[in-house]
């Protein structure tokens, strides 16, 4: 029975739903017809009663008239139910009440009328009511189909919040926007799946424990995450409630949900940002307090309990002036009004140096400073107070140790210094300034340099620079010119960095008067050059003498010699076999002196005389050397036997020739009685360095001596046994060193030995092993 | 220049030298002679007006007035005697004034004191004497004294 919307049949349904509801009883046509449907029923009485006349003669001729009142009453309300009865009356007292026929006036005859009128009315009055009523009943009803239709377009149209039935065992039956859009599953593709398909997988079973608390307790409310279309997780708001019907059995439920993940983040980060600051004023080092407009305290965190010795539960609600010391105490809440009043900060927005009040009644002194916020709409401050009591006595104490150093410092012997980290100086203490006059302002500034010899000042600015760039301690020497006199004196002044975490701050230092201790060095470096100089010269005067000596030596001696030789030729045949002999040992002592004065000449020479390098063929100088060698005495002949090639080398051409002839003689030299000497001479280029060999049969040399023989006048052998001076190797070794080589032996008794010397190759002269 | 084995110069100051030169000279059977002055001045005069030149020079290089290097030098810068022997006397000391000489042009060299069999191997030298030994019979020069 929906009634259609007269207006708006032809438009759309959302319209229709907002047009105004439509009175069913309504129109004019509609009311004619009552009232003569009320006609009708009155003349079908009439009729009625008519025909009952005879039954009922003159007894109740008005009864059969209470039936169309009812109609018209029924049909349309107060207004036809008292048509009816008046028509109803008349026409009944008209026929049926004998008014005029007995013309007697019969008053039960009125009554009876009265009374029927007075029915009639009653009814009518009844029937309106019970009009009103349907009328009433109906329009509701039509309201109700209206907003029903409007609530189904409603639902459907929202998208905010997912909104959809299940039936009693949870199978999606209708499905929304909303539900479409957040849960991002299509009507036609989610009706009739089960409500577990939106439950986080690992507790599927989660879905019937929800509808089953919601049909046990008639509603069902949570937060938590579900699972959308594709499996991303949302956090979402649901409310369950079941449908029941008439009988009070669930028929399904109604479920509302709420995408809230958002609202979630937000919420979260909210509660991250006040647990952070709630910690900050946890663990802040600093007392802060929090008051309202009025002074009172709403917030004391556990620094402030710290510093002033009470809990936040006690002084929580109270003045904030009981944590201030008189005048500040009675003072306070003033200082608040004329804040408020003026707008005249004093404290708020700079800090200030206050005294504060413990519980206990003693005061410390604080940094105060104040911020002023609104929270809420009320005019809240914060203050933080810092504690400076330990900060107090910290400075005290430097105050105390600086006072120390400064007394230290004045009474030191020395001028004691302080510099930045660039070296510009911050403190000297007295004795600076009685020394050089300067005053405090050239002496703290780059001036104070000014005091320093001129020829100084270059080298210690120097030796500044390098310790501030290195960081190394200071070490300078520099005349300083005294005030009272302007005599100039030697100062050594040491300076120390001093860090702080790593970088240097300042440089502490001291400068010491060194004038005496100074010249008396330079006397001492005079003299030392005095006499290094006398060396030199007694040096070489010993050189000139120890060549003219040898040489002067040499000459008689080698006459000696000749004479001798001379005579044992000439005259030999002539004398006996003692003779003889006495002349031959005559001839070797001055043939051996002669060699040992030679030796000795080269071997000092070596050390002396400045020795070019140039390419020298070694091979070409052994050759020289073995065309040249000496006969035996016995006439044993040395057998030498070079390998070719041998490299070229670096070195000086008479000194190479001299080593050579050494170490060939030296090979050839110590072979037993009963063999001849063979020697191999060998050699190679390893990385740009020659090495030549000389190998021979000889009877070797024990270990232990191997460095010993290079000694000059060391022999292994007595004198006579070999011949020689024992000088030979000393030659060798000091010849090659001069010339930037190396020398050594590789040999053991019995087994000969091998001597090698090392000398820069010229490159390419030899194949490279 | 003589074709003829002529007599020996020996320039040397020693005395000592002197007598063991002359004396291993003689015994090597040495019969042309020989003339000794006793620094480089006389030599050089000597030798610029000698006729004959001398078959050999025997030169000490530590001499008064003109050294031995003076010497050579002078005798090699002069046309007639440029190819004139030369044996130079050395001490075994004289290294430095050895290799000068030898730049300048030294037929031999003696170690001294002189010694006959020395001496003797010099004088077998064809560029010392030229032709041979001393046995050559040769007009008699200055007599060793």
């Amino acid at each position: 029975m929906l009634a259609v919307p007269f207006r708006a049949d032809h438009e759309l349904p959302r319209q229709a739903a907002v047009a105004p509801p439509t009175t069913y009883f309504g129109g004019r046509w509609h009311t004619a017809l009552v009232y003569l449907a009320a006609i009708a029923a009155v003349l079908v009485a009439a009729l009625v009663r008519a025909a009952l006349a005879r039954a009922l003669s003159g007894s109740a001729p008005l009864l059969v008239f209470v039936a169309p009142i009812f109609i018209a009453g029924y049909l349309g309300g107060l207004g036809p139910g008292l048509f009816a009865t008046v028509l109803g009356a008349g026409i009944g007292s008209y026929w049926f009440v004998d008014i005029t026929g007995t013309s007697q006036l019969d008053i039960r005859e009125y009554v009876r009328i009265g009374v029927f009128l007075a029915e009639g009315v009653l009814i009518s009055v009844l029937c309106e009511g019970l009009h009103r009523a349907r009328r009433r009943a109906e329009r509701n009803l039509a309201n109700f189909r209206d907003s029903e239709a409007q609530m189904r377009l409603l639902i459907d149209a929202t998208t905010d919040f997912a909104i959809y039935m299940l039936s009693r065992d949870g199978r999606v039956v209708t499905w929304n926007q909303g539900a479409a859009r957040i849960e991002g599953y299509a009507a036609e593709e989610i009706i009739g799946q089960h409500v577990a398909i939106f439950f986080p997988p690992e507790r599927p079973e989660r879905a019937m424990e929800v509808l089953a608390e919601a049909a046990n307790t008639g509603r069902f409310e949570e937060q938590g995450w579900r699972i959308r279309k594709g499996g991303t997780r949302y956090w979402a708001d649901v409310v369950i409630t079941p449908l029941r019907d008439d009988h009070g059995e669930i028929g399904g439920f109604a479920k509302v949900l709420r995408d809230a993940t958002a609202r979630r983040e937000a919420e979260q980060s909210i509660a991250d940002r006040e647990a952070r600051l709630r910690a900050i004023l946890q663990t802040a080092s600093n007392a802060i307090i929090v008051i309202n407009r009025r002074g009172i305290i709403t917030s004391f965190n556990p620094s402030a309990e710290r510093v002033f010795g009470y809990l936040a539960d006690e002084v929580t609600g109270k003045n904030v002036s009981i944590l201030m010391p008189e005048p500040n105490q009675s003072e306070h809440d003033r200082y608040i009004a004329d804040y408020f009043r003026t707008g005249e900060a004093k404290i708020i927005g700079n800090g200030r140096q206050v005294l504060g009040l413990r519980k206990s009644g003693s005061t410390f002194p604080a940094e105060l400073s104040v911020a002023e916020m609104t929270v809420g709409g009320e005019r809240m401050f914060t203050g933080v107070i810092r504690d400076l009591t330990e900060q107090q006595r910290t400075e005290q104490t430097l105050r105390e140790s600086l006072r120390r150093f400064s007394e230290l410092a004045e009474s030191m012997p020395q001028v004691v210094w302080i510099t930045d980290a660039s070296g510009t100086p911050t403190y000297f203490n007295r004795h600076w300034y009685d020394l050089t006059g300067q005053t405090p302002e050239q002496a703290c500034s780059p001036r104070w340099i000014q005091a320093i010899h001129p020829d100084d000042v270059a080298l210690a600015q120097e030796q500044w620079k390098k310790a501030v760039a290195t960081g190394n301690a200071l070490e300078i020497e520099f005349r300083l010119c005294r005030a009272s006199d302007g005599e100039y004196r030697w100062f050594l002044s040491r300076g120390n960095p001093v860090r702080d975490d790593g970088h240097i701050v300042q440089w502490f230092g001291a400068s010491t008067d060194i004038h005496e201790r100074k010249t008396a060095q330079e006397v001492l470096e005079q003299r030392v050059q005095k006499r290094t100089m006398q060396l030199v010269q007694a040096n070489e005067e010993l050189r000139a003498f120890s060549y003219t000596v040898s040489h002067d030596l040499r000459a008689p001696l080698r006459t000696l010699h000749g004479f001798g030789r001379a005579m044992v030729e000439d005259y030999g045949p002539g004398l006996d076999e003692t003779a003889n002999d006495y002349l031959r040992r005559m001839v070797a002592a001055t043939a051996r002196m002669d060699r040992l004065i030679a030796d000795l000449l080269e071997y000092s020479q070596l050390s002396q005389s400045e020795l070019r390098a140039e390419p020298v063929s070694v091979v070409t100088v052994i050759h020289e050397l073995i065309s040249q060698l000496p006969a035996q005495d016995d006439s044993r002949v040395p057998q030498v036997m070079v390998t070719e090639p041998l490299p070229w080398v670096y070195g000086h051409r008479p000194t190479l020739r001299n080593v050579l002839g050494n170490l060939l003689s030296n090979a050839t030299k110590f072979v037993p009685e009963e063999r001849s000497a063979a020697v191999r001479i060998y050699g190679e280029d390893a990385n740009g360095t020659a090495r030549i060999f000389f190998e021979d049969n000889g009877i070797g040399i024990p270990a232990e001596h191997h460095r010993r023989i290079f000694q000059p006048f060391e022999r292994l052998h007595p004198p006579g046994t070999f011949p020689g001076t024992g000088i030979g190797l000393a030659i060798v070794q000091r010849g090659v060193e001069r010339m930037g080589g190396k020398v050594g032996v590789d040999s053991s008794v019995g087994r000969g030995s091998r001597f090698w010397l090392e000398l820069p190759a010229v490159p390419g002269s030899m194949p490279s092993e | 220049m003589s074709f003829d084995l002529s007599y020996i110069l020996l320039v040397e100051d020693d005395p000592d030298d002197i007598v063991l030169v002359r004396r291993s000279l003689t015994k090597s059977g040495w019969q042309q002679g020989l003339k000794v002055v006793n620094d480089g001045e006389l030599a050089m005069e000597f030798l610029s007006t000698a006729k004959p030149l001398p078959s050999l020079v025997l030169l000490d290089l530590r001499l008064p007035r003109k050294s031995g290097i003076d010497v050579l030098k002078w005798l090699r810068a002069q046309p007639q005697l440029s190819s004139l022997p030369v044996v130079v006397l050395t001490h075994s000391e004289e290294g430095m004034d050895v290799e000068r000489a030898n730049t300048i042009g030294v037929t031999a060299y003696l170690n001294k004191p002189v010694m006959l069999d020395d001496l003797m191997r010099i004088l077998q030298r064809p560029d010392v004497i030229a032709g041979s030994s001393g046995t050559h019979a040769c007009p008699p020069s200055p007599p060793i004294h």
